[in-house]
C-alpha cells in the first residue's frame, strides 16, 4: 500500500551516507521524496505493507498521513499537520477542514518546488540563519530577497503581486497558487 | 554532431575525446577498448559530459553498467561542470537511487531495493521537474526535484575500491525519436557473435 510520511532526513550528505529519509530508507521498500532545500525535513511517499507502515510510524517523529488521503482533515489534524509544517520552515496557515490530503500534497509541492530551484540556481538554502516565515520582504537582506525573485521568475511564477510589507509566509504563498506542473510522490503522479 | 547521441568506447582514450567530451571539475573518464572506466589513480569521483551538441532541458542519458556490484556509477542529465551538480540514475546491490548532486553533497530523491544483474541498461530522463529511472527499459523510479532546469549530459563514476565499466553511452533530448533499449547481441554462423545498437536512423 501508499503511504506518505513527514520524517526527518538523516545523513552527512556523502555518497555513501547521502541526505535520505530517516526510517523509511531503512527498508527494502520503494520511495520518492521532496527534498526543501536541505531543511531537516521531508515528506515520502513509499509502498509499504502493513508490518513496515505500523514500524516506521511508532517513531515519535514521524507523522503518518491516513491511508485516504482522499478524505478531508479533521480539526485535530490540521492542527497537528500545521504544527509540523511550521515547524520545518513550511507556511501552513493556509490549511483548513476544506482540505483532502491529496490537495494539501499537491499544494504542499510547490514550496518545495520554490525552495529546490532557490538552491540549484544559487547554491545556498532559502532559509538561512534568521530568516523566518513571519519576516517582512523588506526585512529579508537585499540579496538574498533578489535571489528569491530570479528563483521565482525561473520558475515561470509572477512575482509582481509580491509586497514589500508582505511576510515571506504571505510572500511563499502567492508564488504558490501559481505551480501548475506535474506532483511526483511516491513513484507516482498525485 | 545532432541528438541522440552513442558513444560506444571503442578506443583506448585517456581521458575520453575532448572532441565529443568535456570534463568537470572532478577528474576524468578514461576508455580502454570496449568500456569505459573510472580514472583509477586515486579512485577520485569522475564525470564528463557529452560537449558535442547541447541538449535541451528534456532530456535523457543512458548506459549499459558491464561490471561491478557495489561500484557507484551511472548516467547523468541536467550537469554543470562547476562543482559539478547534476542528477543520475545508480545501482549497486541492495538499492537503485535517483541521486541529486548539490554543491559538496548529495541527496537521495527516490529508492528501490530493486536489484540488479551487470549488464544492464540504465537510464535517467529529465522532462520540467520530473525525473525518471529506467532499468532495461522498465520504469523503475520517479520523483519531483526542480533545482537544476537545465543542463548536460553524460557519465559520472565515484571513488571506489574497483573499477567501474560502463558502455554504450547514449543521450539525447526527449521527444526525439528513440527506443530505451540500445544495445542487443545476436549469436551469428560460423561461432561469430556481438551487437548492434538501435537508433532513430536504424540499427548500425
Amino acid at each position: 500500500m501508499k503511504k506518505f510520511y513527514v520524517v526527518p532526513v538523516i545523513g552527512t550528505g556523502t555518497l555513501q551516507d547521502n541526505y535520505r529519509p530517516k526510517y523509511i530508507s531503512d527498508y527494502p521498500i520503494t520511495w520518492s521524496r521532496w527534498d526543501y532545500g536541505q531543511m531537516p525535513w521531508t515528506i515520502v511517499g513509499a509502498e509499504v505493507d502493513a508490518a513496515t507502515d505500523a514500524a516506521i510510524s511508532a517513531n515519535p517523529d514521524c507523522y503518518t498521513l491516513p491511508d485516504n488521503i482522499d478524505a478531508n482533515l479533521s480539526p485535530a489534524q490540521v492542527t497537528a499537520i500545521q504544527n509540523k509544517l511550521e515547524s520545518a520552515n513550511l507556511p501552513a496557515e493556509w490549511v483548513t477542514t476544506g482540505f483532502t490530503w491529496r490537495t494539501l500534497l499537491k499544494f504542499l509541492v510547490a514550496y518545495f518546488i520554490i525552495a529546490q530551484r532557490f538552491q540549484g540556481l544559487h547554491s545556498e538554502v532559502l532559509f538561512t540563519s534568521g530568516i523566518t516565515l513571519d519576516m517582512r520582504i523588506n526585512q529579508i537582506p537585499v540579496s538574498k530577497r533578489n535571489k528569491l525573485t530570479t528563483a521565482a521568475e525561473h520558475l515561470g511564477l509572477d512575482t509582481s503581486g509580491i509586497q514589500p510589507t508582505d511576510t515571506l509566509r504571505v510572500a511563499l504563498k502567492k508564488l504558490a497558487v501559481q505551480w501548475q506542473g506535474e506532483v511526483i510522490l511516491g513513484n507516482e503522479a498525485l | 554532431m545532432t541528438l541522440p547521441a552513442t558513444y560506444s568506447f571503442t578506443t583506448t582514450e585517456n581521458p575520453l575525446s575532448a572532441t565529443y567530451w568535456t570534463e568537470t571539475a572532478w577528474a576524468a573518464l578514461q576508455a580502454a577498448t570496449g568500456y569505459c572506466k573510472v580514472v583509477t589513480t586515486g579512485f577520485a569521483n569522475s564525470a564528463m559530459y557529452w560537449s558535442a551538441d547541447t541538449p535541451d532541458a528534456a532530456q535523457y542519458s543512458q548506459l549499459v553498467f558491464t561490471t561491478g556490484s557495489n561500484s557507484v556509477c551511472g548516467p547523468i542529465v541536467r550537469l554543470t561542470a562547476a562543482s559539478p551538480t547534476f542528477y543520475c540514475a545508480y545501482a549497486e546491490t541492495g538499492a537503485t537511487r535517483i541521486l541529486r548532486k548539490y554543491s559538496g553533497s548529495w541527496t537521495a530523491l527516490a529508492s528501490s531495493s530493486a536489484s540488479f544483474s551487470v549488464p544492464e541498461i540504465l537510464k535517467i530522463t529529465a522532462s520540467g521537474s520530473t525525473l525518471t529511472y529506467f532499468a532495461e527499459g522498465s520504469q523503475l523510479l520517479q520523483a519531483t526535484d526542480a533545482a537544476y532546469a537545465t543542463g548536460q549530459i553524460g557519465i559520472f563514476a565515484a571513488a571506489g575500491a574497483v573499477e567501474n565499466t560502463l558502455d554504450d553511452w547514449e543521450g539525447g533530448n526527449l521527444g526525439s525519436a528513440y527506443t530505451a533499449a540500445g544495445v542487443e547481441s545476436f549469436a551469428g554462423v560460423y561461432g561469430r557473435s556481438g551487437q548492434f545498437k538501435r537508433t532513430p536512423a536504424g540499427i548500425l
